[in-house]
């Protein structure tokens, strides 16, 4: 992976601390940095932003974990997970299903109306973290 | 007018119901705690859930126009173009970007 794409995904591991949303609040790039605070669509929007600014092909990606409503980002096939505290590959990729991935110049649906099914999918922050987690420690 | 064997009845039957309802909670509490802490050991995310939403609170929408994607994921009746929320120019983005390019 390009350096430059690595640091920023640390850095934002590392910078932006997780906190869930009460119901459901997407924030823009420049409000995550202000916080530092924000659940996995704030920190993959705000990686996403980064690339972009960086000239990288990168989107982020709407979709779930393990049937839980999730937001990733997606650089050259690869997935850089921003919930984790620190950047490193993901060991169970096939658990992550797309549903639509956006950046600043297009949005990509799987399907027809994928968006609309997403807001459809379970929300558990703590139980998707949980086994995520489970997931690493399993490797 | 109750009588003391009424008031006895009514304590010997609701004092059951409450006691499994506030050990079910304590339940509750407890396994949200380790869910938290295991998660926090395997470093993913700090997790610090700020509550849960109340059903029907702020419940995301997606709307469909000329192409374009708008969601409602903020205030209500405030809709967004999905792409709004990628901004590579935006000067803070920029500034962090920047600052770890070299």
């Amino acid at each position: 992976m390009d350096s430059v794409a690595y640091k920023l995904w640390d850095w934002v591991c590392q910078a932006v601390q997780y906190r869930s949303d009460d119901g459901e609040w997407w924030s823009f790039p420049g409000e995550t940095i202000r916080k530092l605070t924000g659940d996995c669509d704030d920190s993959a929007t705000l990686l996403t932003s980064l690339l972009r600014s960086a000239g990288l092909d990168a989107y982020t990606v709407v979709g779930s974990y393990r049937g839980f409503g999730h937001a990733w980002v997606e650089l050259d096939g690869k997935i850089l997970e921003t919930t984790y505290t620190y950047a490193h590959d993901v060991p169970d990729p096939q658990n992550y299903r797309a549903y639509a991935m956006f950046n600043d110049q297009e949005v990509i649906e799987m399907w027809p109306r994928a968006i609309g099914q997403l807001f459809e999918v379970a929300r558990n922050e703590c139980r998707k973290l949980t086994m995520m987690a489970e997931a690493q420690y399993d490797r | 007018m109750m009588t003391k064997e009424d008031w006895n009845a009514v304590y010997f039957t609701v004092m059951p119901i409450l006691g499994v309802g506030v050990s079910a909670i304590g339940v509750a509490i407890g396994l949200l705690a380790l869910q938290r802490s295991q998660a926090q050991a395997a470093g993913v995310g700090s997790l610090e859930p700020t509550g849960y939403a109340p059903l029907g609170v702020n419940v995301p929408k997606v709307h469909y126009a000329d192409s374009q994607v708008f969601v409602e994921v903020r205030n209500p009746r405030e809709w967004h173009e999905l792409r709004e929320f990628i901004q590579p120019a935006n000067p803070d983005v920029v500034r962090i970007m920047r600052s770890l390019y070299g």
